[in-house]
């Protein structure tokens, strides 16, 4: 028995040098999956937030032109929820989060006598990414905002105009999302499916101030310095309130065409009528 | 005697082989081991604009930046080099970061008919995030 035994060292070698190399394969695999996987998800992520940007370029756009034609129509726009997991390690799906929000922003424009209120529906995305910061994309009264981190900044203007120094036309768009279709999440294509509904026009003379309810302060705040208002004859003030920014107008007071825009949408697909 | 030094070759032999092959793998793990990636550059979204003889920079979403992000800014060959913190707003600078919607405002006075670059060079991953060239 003892020399069977001393025979079997023959394969010492053998066996050593095969312990090492699943040993070496083990540490391999760790340092992919601790160091490289992360890096490539959250580059992945990114390209992702790239592509909802684009898309929720596409749906302002779409909703603009809905809103400028004024005519019965129906568009489509697709928005990408979630990233696939990578191959092989068959980590990092991640699940994103659609919604139409009734009432989330209010527009109100008053003068010295008279105020109108109009509460909006937005549409938003929500991300909830493993490794890249999480972002969100609202459209709300025509502005599209990107939020992160507590902050957001305004990635395209909503319809407004000033003509002759001092009359303004603001145009503001109404989302109004229908019940069982106002929600989406996981991982997957969606589409959101608008519809013109009707248009009205207000026309408010000497109009004093533009107050804006949002949870979006700073990007409505880029808006109202930007060029549009700044290079009028208007001069102005913008202000926090508790709920969002007041924009009060002194000096020589023009008039304000508000244009309001009601469009139905859906998300998820099948249409309800 | 004669029947024990029969195996002594062997023997050696053995050891030599284990003595290689701990070697070589000892080898193998220190390059695994430090094997790491350089950070990679990170995802960010910046836009340069120039308004009021002021460059502008402003972060518009994605990663968060050191405030040492070094700035390298080029007028017909005359260049500058500053870091994002020099520039940035005291409100902004709170965090110790450059996070989105706040700007670097950098006055270079009139630029009118000259060759300017603006390359932004993230210092963590040594990698230059963006470069703008533009004709003032």
């Amino acid at each position: 028995m003892v020399r069977k035994f001393i025979k079997s060292d023959d394969a010492l070698v053998g066996i050593i040098v095969t312990i090492l190399i699943i040993g070496l394969f083990l540490v391999v695999t760790a340092i992919i999956e601790s160091v490289y996987v992360p890096q490539w998800l959250e580059e992945k992520e990114a390209d992702h937030m790239h592509i909802v940007s684009y898309q929720f370029a596409q749906l302002k756009h779409s909703l603009d032109i809905l809103s400028v034609i004024e005519q019965k129509n129906a568009i489509s726009v697709y928005i990408n929820l979630g990233t696939a997991e990578i191959p092989i390690f068959g980590s990092g799906r991640t699940y994103d989060y659609l919604d139409i929000l009734s009432d989330e922003c209010v527009v109100e424009i008053a003068n010295d006598t008279d105020s109108f209120s109009f509460p909006l529906g937005t549409v938003s995305f929500s991300s909830k990414n493993s490794y890249y910061v999480d972002q969100s994309y609202i459209y709300e009264a025509g502005a599209l905002i990107l939020s992160q981190s507590d902050a957001n900044v305004l990635n395209g203007k909503p319809l407004f105009s000033v003509t002759n120094f001092t009359n303004v036309t603001f145009n503001i768009i109404n989302i109004s999302g229908l019940d069982g279709k106002k929600f989406a999440g996981g991982y997957g294509t969606y589409s959101i499916y608008l519809e013109y509904l009707n248009s009205d026009y207000y026309s408010i003379e000497d109009f004093r101030f533009i107050n804006i309810t949002t949870n979006h302060k700073n990007a409505w705040k880029i808006f109202f310095n930007s060029t549009t208002l700044r290079y009028s004859a208007l001069t102005y003030d913008i202000t926090n309130t508790a709920s969002g920014i007041s924009v009060e107008f002194s000096g020589p007071l023009g008039n304000l065409i508000l244009k309001t825009t009601d469009i139905a949408a859906q998300i998820a697909p099948g249409w309800i009528e | 005697m004669k029947r024990a030094n029969k195996a002594v070759s062997e023997i050696v032999g053995t050891l030599l082989l284990l003595g290689m092959s701990i070697a070589l793998f000892s080898v193998i793990y220190i390059s695994v081991l430090t094997l790491y990636p350089a950070a990679s550059s990170p995802s960010v979204n910046l836009i340069c604009s120039f308004e009021d003889n002021n460059v502008t920079l402003e972060h518009r979403g994605g990663k968060s930046l050191n405030l040492k992000t070094e700035l390298i800014l080029s007028i017909d060959s005359v260049v500058d080099k500053f870091v994002v913190g020099d520039y940035l707003n005291i409100e902004a600078k709170d965090n110790g970061l450059w996070n989105i919607g706040e700007r670097v405002i950098y006055p270079v006075g009139d630029i009118t008919d000259k060759n300017v670059s603006l390359s932004v060079v993230d210092k963590h991953s040594n990698s230059v995030i963006m470069l703008v060239v533009f004709q003032g």
